[in-house]
């Protein structure tokens, strides 16, 4: 009980999307949340590039769903071949059934449909650090 | 005048015959009278330096000048001036011997003393010495010309002026050694005097600048009171009391903070001195250190007092705990023989209820305050102590109890009765040394200056109470009892509970003849139902079905809740952290009902956690739980006064009646008797 520490300050993370306000967007809420280590890729391609060179840098991937070279779910599977356990928080606008059925068939750890507050991204990342500290992430 | 033919023959004593002679002879001489008259002693010489003439005073100390210890008085006709001038081994016969003399026998200057030397005029004198003699005799020589080339010589006496001046002397350097420590010192010392009206600022030494941090050299010269209210704005009230002598206590409290922001406590104290008091003279020092070390001694008995009550509290669990394995055992037995022991369980839940509330007593001390929302029956509850208090009493003493017939309605909760009569009994049993008997009474009580009431009266045949003991009983954490055997809360308590409880108590004790507590609880209306038809859990229709998603870092507990809840007919989702309750509910694509959180757990706390989950599930009700306090001073965290919070350990009833309450949107009201203020 007297453990306090907030853990999910020191998370690090990747954020890749097309779009610079988002990218920008996403690291004031994150910054927000205490977390201080934020990367970006601007697109899937890159965001391969940085997880290949520095994978031990990163511990949660947000990323976007529709992107124009690589989309998010591409990016996913694509990365799940080499780390199958990276935890993948997929940003998301489509809320109907088929989409959400299909990001979870593709393992993301968990999705969060646009628009979004802090607090549901909070939510998420706690969800994430839950699942990464008890060793089951999808 | 008289004429010295040859002046380097001439004796000086042959002189003085003649001056002798002279004057003795012209004894209507009004001149010679006043010369000879004088305490100063007079030469005169002429220009060629030899002696011309000398009065009386002069003829008794020439001789002297050169070493005779004696002294001769008297009348200068009858003193024999040849026979001192023979003994002379060098008679001074001119005035180059008498300078020679002079300047052989002069002090030096640091001898002086800052005698008068220096200031006056020496135009005229050829010179002007102090001289001192064998017999410790200063005196000034001072020659003074004459027009007609004569020179005039004048010994004066100076021993008195000197040594005066020598005292002035050495007093101006003590003073200035004084001052200098009074200036050098660390404390404040200020001086003021009675002047015409008030009393005016006479002195401050440096130190009072460093102290107060102002200048209070510029209240020199003013009325003292400027600088009071200047220097002691807070406490001016105080000081004006203490020179009127209206407070004794002569100690008067300055706080400030010094440049770095630090507390620094400044004491004043001031006394009148001088005659009739007409000095005032104060003290300004800087307790800083010692005010700290009072604190770390306060913080020291504090842990003393808390080590004392931790001993005091494990013999209460004790008694506790021997309840739960006295009837453990006889349970065990029982259960042998196939015979039904559901009483015997119930007699360990019932010391399990005390156990709680004593902890909850605990957090709360000083605190709590009642609910008196529920009605009770005085007697009802006295009697299922009762069961409590045999296996407590021991053998040896006799527990008789008077319960009067009929409803006794007052308003409380069981577990404070529990609390009064135990404390009371277990107070007794001590002051009868364990043998004796105790008498615990209910009965009516109409007062014509008060409403109707309810007397509980406990007396034991112990030891009684002194008067002193009496007068300190209430007091938290006094005791009589040895170390480790009592919190010295009991009776503080039980006074507590009792005013709470809007009742009276009455204590009658003489030593060696017993002490009698005579509590007196107002009248209460009779209940609308009796509390004790109690629902049965299991049919519950607004719980069941439902989901409650349980957040607590204690495996255990988790696991009790969980039954619990599941008792309900709920469906029971669990976490551990705050973050795995997140987790879950992200998981959960169902409906949650309630949240039913700790306050204290790793990652987040029940209070972000609500936040976050009212975010993303606006709709679940949400419910705290903690043992510690939650609001208050006592409290780690703040939690927000509308929301529901149940304190450890939770009841299934308690928990069962706020659940549904919150369901249907009524407004909860505290269940347990005691709530955290």
């Amino acid at each position: 009980m007297s453990k306090s520490e907030d853990s999910i300050k020191s998370l690090k993370v990747l954020v890749v999307d097309d779009q610079i306000e988002i990218r920008t967007m996403l690291r004031g809420m994150l910054s927000e949340l205490g977390i201080t280590q934020i990367f970006e890729a601007a697109d899937g391609k890159e965001a391969m590039v940085f997880t290949d060179n520095a994978m031990d840098m990163i511990d949660v991937v947000i990323c976007d769903w529709n992107m124009p070279k690589l989309s998010g779910i591409d990016l996913l599977r694509q990365m799940r071949s080499v780390y199958p356990d990276v935890p993948f928080l997929m940003i998301t606008g489509r809320s109907d059934v088929e989409s959400v059925s299909m990001a979870k068939a593709s393992g993301v750890t968990a999705y969060i449909r646009k628009p979004f507050s802090p607090a549901h991204l909070e939510v998420k990342l706690r969800v994430i650090k839950s699942k990464m500290d008890s060793k089951h992430i999808a | 005048m008289l004429k010295i033919r040859n002046h380097q023959d001439f004796h000086v004593y042959n002189l003085w015959k003649i001056v002798h002679n002279k004057w003795a002879s012209r004894q209507n001489d009004t001149l010679g009278e006043v010369l000879n008259s004088l305490e100063m002693a007079l030469v005169y010489f002429n220009p060629d330096g030899t002696l011309k003439t000398a009065n009386c005073r002069a003829c008794e100390l020439i001789p002297q000048l050169s070493g005779r210890q004696e002294e001769r008085s008297g009348d200068c006709h009858n003193c024999k001036v040849a026979d001192l001038c023979q003994n002379n081994e060098k008679p001074i016969k001119t005035f180059n011997e008498l300078i020679a003399y002079v300047f052989d026998n002069s002090l030096d200057v640091a001898e002086q003393s800052g005698l008068f030397l220096e200031s006056e005029n020496t135009d005229a004198t050829i010179f002007r010495e102090i001289i001192k003699l064998s017999n410790e005799k200063f005196y000034l020589v001072r020659a003074v010309p004459q027009k007609n080339k004569e020179t005039i010589v004048e010994l004066t006496d100076i021993s008195a002026i000197k040594s005066r001046a020598d005292y002035l002397f050495k007093l101006g350097h003590q003073n200035k050694i004084l001052t200098e420590a009074v200036q050098t010192i660390r404390k404040g010392i200020f001086i003021a005097e009675n002047k015409t009206q008030e009393k005016e600022f006479l002195f401050v030494n440096q130190a009072m600048d460093h102290l107060l941090q102002m200048d209070c050299q510029d209240y020199i010269g003013k009325p003292v009171f400027e600088f009071f209210e200047a220097a002691f704005q807070g406490e001016y009230e105080q000081i004006k009391d203490v020179l009127a002598g209206k407070n004794t206590k002569n100690q008067i409290w300055h706080i400030v903070q010094d440049k770095q922001g630090n507390t620094v406590w400044l004491e004043l104290t001031m006394f009148h001195s001088g005659q009739n008091g007409h000095l005032l003279i104060g003290f300004v020092s800087d307790e800083t250190q010692n005010k700290l070390q009072e604190n770390r001694l306060l913080q020291t008995q504090k842990l003393e007092a808390i080590g004392h009550m931790a001993g005091g509290i494990s013999h209460d669990f004790n008694n506790i705990l021997a309840i739960i394995e006295g009837y453990a055992r006889i349970a065990k037995t029982t259960w042998k023989k196939g015979e039904d022991i559901s009483p015997h369980l119930d007699k360990i839940y019932q010391a399990t209820q005390r156990g709680s509330g004593l902890t909850r007593q605990l957090l709360t001390f000083g605190k709590h305050r009642v609910s008196e929302d529920k009605v009770i029956d005085l007697c009802r509850h006295v009697e299922d102590v009762k069961n409590l208090l045999i296996p407590l009493l021991g053998v040896n003493v006799k527990l008789d109890m008077k319960l009067e017939e009929g409803n006794h309605y007052i308003k409380g909760t069981p577990d404070i009765i529990t609390q009064i009569v135990m404390n009371l009994s277990i107070n007794a049993r001590d002051a009868m040394q364990d043998k004796g008997t105790i008498t615990i009474e209910v009965l009516s009580q109409y007062r014509e200056d008060k409403e109707n009431g309810f007397l509980l009266r406990i007396a034991d045949t112990g030891c009684g109470m002194s008067q002193e003991i009496m007068e300190r009983m209430f007091d938290p954490f006094f005791t009589t009892k040895e170390q480790g055997k009592g919190t010295g809360l009991g009776l503080s308590m039980v006074y507590g509970l009792v005013q709470q409880m809007k009742g009276d108590m009455l204590v009658d004790s003489e030593v060696g003849q017993g002490t009698t507590f005579s509590i007196w609880f107002p009248e209460s209306e009779a209940p609308v139902q009796e509390e004790d038809n109690k629902p049965d859990l299991s049919q519950d229709q607004f719980l069941y079905n439902k989901t409650v998603l349980l957040a607590e870092d204690e495996p255990d507990l988790l696991e009790i809740m969980k039954g619990t809840l599941e008792e309900f007919g709920m469906n029971v989702l669990t976490s551990l952290n705050g973050n795995q309750a997140l987790e879950v509910q992200d998981e959960y694509d169902g409906k949650i009902d309630f949240l039913l959180t700790d306050m204290v757990m790793p990652e987040i706390g029940g209070i972000q956690l609500a936040e976050l989950f009212h975010v993303v599930r606006p709709d679940t009700h949400i419910i705290f739980m903690s043992g510690y306090p939650v609001r208050g001073e006592i409290s780690e965290v703040d939690l927000p006064d509308d929301v529901i919070f149940l304190a450890k350990p939770v009841s299934q009833e308690n928990l069962k009646n706020v659940m549904e309450q919150v369901y249907l949107g009524k407004n909860v009201e505290t269940p347990s008797g005691v709530v955290w203020e």
